[in-house]
């Protein structure tokens, strides 16, 4: 007896079979794909050491004559810097001052589309190309965000492909300054290529020196899903201070824009902590014009979106537990039915003298055309999925070898049973 | 063997309308856990600079289906929203949607403080009260615990930014004008690869659901084949065995049918969307109904006496 025969008035059942499965397998590849992404979310920017109560920093020289005055003064200048480094490397433990500001960068002859431009997609508008009068050429004010390496910690951001910035090497008095730039810059600049900016009225040249991931996102101005996919990330140098002598004019508003920052206090450490913290920086920096603000909407942020990850993944999974088991249902039912009708035919066989092994061949030939038509048919439906995920699919096909051995064995017990006290003509 | 087909039969149609009724459920749910995710902006929704580049009379006339908001402060907590046609539902733990004929009506946050009027609940905008209707967010404590939104057509100006979120994007906008448009939605679910497993989940759902459904209809009408041949075989009209065999199982489609609705109605809380929910935990017993009674039609006519 052949597969074939064995086959005849089952074909239906068969194909239904191998259908059922099939959507089973691909919902389970994408909720295992799901939940990778999911646990990549939420260890990028929802870990427990991100559940801090939030503080925002600022100067309060907020009138324009004053703080032109106060900037002129080298001293002053040494005032704030150090005020900044002892605050960034003095600071308890639990203490982290993220700062991070969002200037336009004006980048000459910028080879990116609109997207890119600063005001683009929110309620300020982009001004488009201009000439600047500091480098002398086009320039596009871009979106772009300088940060201190803390800031870069705390969110996990980091280059793709293991690319990351030396953050020892940022130098601003160098020749150029390594940048990142956010995924979607992809295709149009390239690591290595360089940038020509106005960085505060001073023209500087950038280097690519890799990309962000994907949706990398940092907390800034209330928003926890600031995005930076389209922004230009330029480091901070870990200080400044002597630096002011040799540029005032830039090194100034360096110093205030580098005042712009988070302070991340760790949960269960007192209130009192940071205000004790900005007390002693200023005692020993001799700053005093700092204004500290609570940011309760990070906390609040962070709580609400986290739930709704998780919701997203709960819902999911209930659904896919209900496929599941739906499935599993259908297709016991179909192999059930099939089982039944081959049976007949096996127990004939087996009367005419049919030998066991060539039973056992016929039955191991379904098993193997069954799982290996749902083997291509899943292959073919992730490959035109767009969430392409290699790990996902491994398991899957794991799994399909699994189904297909358990259901082998299944046959092989239900064969022993049904030419089990059989009466047989031996050839 | 005379109690297991019946009891396979129930669980068949009680399965795969369960699994309809769960997946409409879902798809309610998760539209709204999108849109609190983005905002109350659904990934399409743009930015407008105003609304006088749309043709108003024609947006009168043939309304799109979504909503338009416009800011009132700039706090971005408070807006005047406009819903066109019946959009997914917006995330509320209580109460209901706004329709597109409400005026005056409002939706709040947990944490706005509302006035109480003779048992109904209202907020207070420029002197004039709106009536709450429910409360934003998924959960109590949401990312909208402070938000408000407020529906009526004298505050909504035609000029100032609007924010468009209509299914087909700004371009299914009547007469319009301006081709560049700022996208502004999308958001935490930018986070995740949902956008992209959250359809095909669906799709995987509901091709199990209606092949099941069509499959259970056939498994069913295998049960009563024999029973319908000997009647016939005794001299019945084939319309009466038919109507015999059918009759029975579209009433326990029905039983099911109620079961299974209601249950998806409590389970959606205050997104459910009543009609919705029932052509999801419908369709599959309908469809295992029509399938057995034509399997069974068939293997009736072409049998002679």
């Amino acid at each position: 007896m052949n597969a074939s025969s064995l086959l005849r008035g089952t074909y239906g059942r068969l194909v239904a079979k191998v259908f059922v499965l099939a959507f089973l397998v691909t919902s389970l590849y994408n909720v295992f794909s799901f939940s990778r992404s999911t646990q990549d979310a939420v260890s990028q920017s929802f870990d427990d050491s991100a559940e801090v109560d939030m503080y925002g920093l600022t100067d309060r020289l907020t009138d324009p004559v004053l703080f032109e005055q106060y900037r002129k003064s080298l001293a002053n200048l040494e005032k704030v810097t150090t005020f900044h480094d002892s605050l960034e490397q003095g600071a308890p433990a639990g203490v982290r001052l993220l700062s991070a500001f969002n200037q336009a960068m004006p980048v000459a002859d910028f080879a990116g589309g609109q997207a890119f431009e600063h005001g683009y997609g929110t309620q300020e508008t982009a001004q488009g190309p201009y000439e600047d009068p500091v480098l002398g050429k086009q320039v596009v004010n871009v979106k772009s965000v300088q940060l201190s390496e803390s800031t870069f910690d705390f969110y996990n951001l980091a280059g793709q492909n293991d690319i990351d910035l030396d953050w020892g090497a940022v130098d601003y008095d160098s020749e150029t300054i390594p940048v990142l730039l956010g995924a979607d810059y992809d295709g149009v600049y390239a690591v290595g290529d360089r940038l020509t900016a106005n960085y505060y009225f001073k023209p500087t040249r950038m280097r690519v020196a890799g990309f962000l991931p994907p949706n990398a996102s940092m907390f800034y101005q209330g928003d926890i899903n600031h995005f930076l996919d389209d922004h230009l990330v330029v480091p901070y140098p870990r200080s400044i201070t002597g630096a002011a002598e040799a540029d005032p004019g830039f090194y100034g508003i360096l110093a205030f824009a580098m005042l712009n920052a988070n302070i991340a206090v760790d949960r269960g450490q007192p209130d009192t902590v940071v205000f004790r913290t900005l007390q002693s920086a200023a005692t020993s920096s001799g700053f005093d014009q700092y204004a500290l603000l609570s940011v309760p909407s990070y906390l609040t942020q962070f709580a609400s979106v986290r739930a709704l990850v998780h919701d997203n993944f709960a819902l999911v999974l209930t659904v896919e537990c209900l496929v599941v088991a739906a499935s599993l249902v259908m297709s016991g039912i179909l192999t059930n039915s099939a089982t039944r009708r081959r049976e007949r035919r096996i127990r004939i066989a087996w009367e005419l003298g049919q030998s066991r092994s060539d039973l056992g061949r016929a039955v191991l030939t379904i098993v193997a055309i069954e799982y290996a038509s749902l083997a291509v048919v899943f292959l073919a439906v992730t490959h035109l999925l767009p969430n392409q995920d290699s790990s996902a699919r491994t398991f899957c096909l794991t799994l399909i070898a699994l189904l297909g051995a358990a259901d082998l064995l299944r046959c092989r017990t239900q064969l022993r049973h049904t030419i089990r006290h059989r009466p047989r003509n031996e050839p | 063997m005379n109690r297991r087909k019946p009891l396979l039969s129930v669980t068949l149609l009680v399965l795969f309308s369960a699994l309809g009724a769960e997946i409409g459920v879902y798809a309610d749910v998760r539209s709204a856990v999108a849109l609190e995710g983005g905002n109350l902006y659904s990934a399409t929704a743009v930015r407008l600079d105003s609304l006088d580049v749309v043709d108003q009379a024609e947006l009168e006339r043939t309304p799109p289906t979504g909503r338009l908001f416009q800011e009132l402060d700039g706090s971005g907590h408070l807006r005047v929203v406009r819903t066109l046609g019946r959009p997914e539902p917006l995330p509320i733990h209580e109460g209901r949607q706004f329709r597109a004929t409400d005026e005056r009506v409002a939706l709040v946050g947990h944490q706005v403080a509302t006035r109480s009027n003779n048992g109904r609940r209202y907020v207070d905008y420029e002197g004039q009260a709106f009536l709450v209707i429910g409360r934003l967010g998924v959960r109590a404590d949401s990312g909208l615990a402070h938000d408000v939104l407020l529906q009526d057509r004298d505050l909504a100006g035609v000029d100032g930014p609007v924010i468009v979120d209509i299914e087909g994007g700004a371009q299914a906008l009547p007469n319009m004008r301006v081709r560049a448009t700022e996208p502004v939605g999308g958001r935490t679910d930018q986070r995740t690869n949902i956008d992209y497993v959250s359809p095909i989940v669906i799709l995987c759902g509901w091709g199990l659901t209606l092949f099941g459904a069509g499959a259970s209809g056939l498994l069913i009408a295998g049960f009563r084949r024999p029973v319908a041949a000997v009647q016939y075989r005794l001299g019945s009209r084939r319309l009466r065995v038919l109507m015999l065999s059918v009759l029975p199982l579209a009433s326990l489609a029905g039983a099911v049918f109620v079961t299974v609705w209601g249950l998806a109605l409590a389970s959606a809380g205050a997104l459910r969307s009543a009609t919705e929910l029932a052509a999801a935990a419908g369709a599959p017993l309908v469809l295992s109904t029509v399938v057995s009674a034509g399997a069974l039609a068939t293997s009736l006519w072409v049998r002679n006496r």
